[in-house]
């Protein structure tokens, strides 16, 4: 019986596959410009984040993460450009994105990983795909974003049914 | 296991054990007596259509009165032969109103599977992007006659009042201070819409969903009073699709073209649910707040769900038992 709990657990989990980051950064890769690793990982002031977002390669990135968060090495590799880290200094590709956000977002990830939070797209059964933190949230920006709604039903009292309508 | 989830599980169980027996009394009496409507019909207005409709000819327009249509069966009374020849007629109608090539099919209900749809309200921004997607899928009508399977009511934060809500709100969304509660038809267990059909043009299938047989209904309009939810429209007008936006894949009991004069309503996508694939609302919410599965099953998602978070059904007291249920978190 147990047997079977593990392997039924290990069946939905694996018809459920976490959607990859990598692809979306392929055209784009860090290293390109950031070729050289930093030697030191607090090398890196406010005023840095500030000059770095109007740098142009950087432009229309905004950053409004927690006001404590303003070091770009607290996510991003010094030592390996195209890479995430751990705050241990662990080194994680950016497919794992949801093991790094789940470092303070903890009841957030923890909703996640049982599929409660965020979505699921693909169908009820079988084969599907969940989508990562970073699908939905700008990691820079992670507020979701305000939209503008689909037009309302027309209201009955100021577009009445006419006859022959 | 939750004594929610207890009770859901005994009220399903009941439901069955309720359809099965009636099931085998309608055969019975069906042996000993022909089906009401029909035969009233026959012997009164029979001899009447015969001299209008002298001949048998192909409809010119969708649900005009032609001699197929007024002989055609009732769904559940239909055999695959019958299917097959009142498919290829809507397939024709379609065609012929229209200009658009469509497959009517008819995904039948998966053995051990009840569908249920869970709605977080804490993630929901209110952005109707699910209307868009559901009016798209559906088919239904646009312009002065629209009909919008889902509502998206705009609510106050803190209050639980149906009536104090909005569906008119328009512009960026989420205001400040409000909360988004979408509602559409709850599928329920109990459904009074069923109830309240004198000519039984809609039953509770097996899977949960209720469903209409659009060519079987009068047009009454009793199951929209009935309805605690207005997840019933009717059809005031023949259907206002755009040629370029109509969805091919139709099936007979949900998403086919509606002839004017008959009701409708969300069916949860029965033609993509049934083949395992999620509602075209779920598909469509940027925001994941939507959960779609089968509560038989408790290794799905929904399962777990209604385990671990308190979730709630919209008009408890009615006792219609709802099989959508709503959770903050």
């Amino acid at each position: 019986m147990l047997v079977g709990a593990v392997l039924g657990t290990s069946l939905a989990e694996a018809q459920i596959q976490i959607s990859r980051r990598t692809p979306k950064i392929e055209n784009y890769p860090c290293k390109v410009c950031h070729g050289a690793a930093l030697s030191k990982k607090n090398a890196f002031s406010p005023k840095d984040l500030e000059r770095f977002q109007k740098v142009e390669e950087h432009e229309g990135m905004v950053f409004q993460h927690m006001p404590e968060v303003w070091n770009c090495y607290l996510c991003h590799s010094y030592q390996q450009p195209n890479a995430l880290n751990l705050l241990d200094g662990t080194l994680l590709s950016y497919n794992d994105a949801p093991t790094l956000c789940g470092q303070c977002h903890g009841i957030v990830k923890r909703d996640w990983d049982q599929a409660f939070h965020g979505k699921v797209s693909g169908g009820w059964k079988g084969e599907r795909t969940k989508f990562a933190c970073t699908d939905c949230h700008d990691a820079h920006n992670p507020k979701f974003p305000k939209m503008t709604a689909f037009p309302p039903p027309q209201h009955p009292r100021k577009h009445p049914i006419k006859k022959g309508e | 296991m939750s004594k929610l989830e207890h009770k859901i599980i005994e009220e399903h169980r009941k439901w069955t054990e309720r359809v099965q027996k009636e099931a085998e009394k309608q055969k019975e009496s069906n042996l000993n007596a022909p089906f009401e409507r029909r035969a009233f019909l026959k012997g009164l207005v029979a001899t009447a259509a015969l001299a209008t409709v002298s001949k048998p000819s192909t409809a010119s327009a969708i649900g005009n009165l032609t001699w197929e249509n007024f002989f055609q069966k009732h769904y559940k009374r239909m055999t695959p032969k019958d299917k097959e020849k009142v498919f290829a007629r809507i397939q024709k109608e379609i065609q012929k109103e229209f200009d658009v090539a469509v497959t009517i099919s008819d995904p039948k209900p998966i053995p051990g599977v009840k569908f249920v749809y869970f709605l977080n309200l804490s993630v929901c921004n209110g952005n109707r992007k699910c209307v868009e997607a559901c009016v798209k899928e559906n088919n239904t009508t646009r312009g002065p006659n629209q009909i919008q399977y889902i509502k998206v009511i705009e609510m106050n934060r803190g209050t639980m009042n149906l009536e104090k809500g909005t569906r008119y709100y328009e512009g960026e969304v989420p205001k400040k201070d409000k909360y988004y509660l979408p509602v559409q038809c709850n599928q329920c267990d109990n459904p009074p819409c069923v109830k309240a059909c004198p000519v039984k043009a809609t039953w509770k299938e097996p899977d949960g969903l209720v469903v209409i047989d659009y060519d079987w209904c009068i047009g009454c309009r009793y199951c929209q009073v009935a309805c605690p939810y207005e997840a019933r429209h009717f059809n005031f007008t023949t259907p206002n699709v755009p040629k370029e936006e109509m969805n091919p894949n139709q099936s007979y009991l949900s998403n086919r073209i509606r002839p004017k004069g008959v009701m409708e309503k969300c069916t949860y996508c029965l033609h993509r649910t049934r083949e395992g694939k999620n509602p075209a609302c779920l598909e469509a919410c940027p925001t994941g707040a939507r959960k779609f599965g089968n509560i038989l099953d408790p290794e799905s998602e929904v399962s777990k769900i209604l385990k671990t978070k308190h979730v709630f059904v919209l008009k408890e007291e009615l006792n219609t038992i709802p099989q959508f249920f709503y959770y903050f978190d």
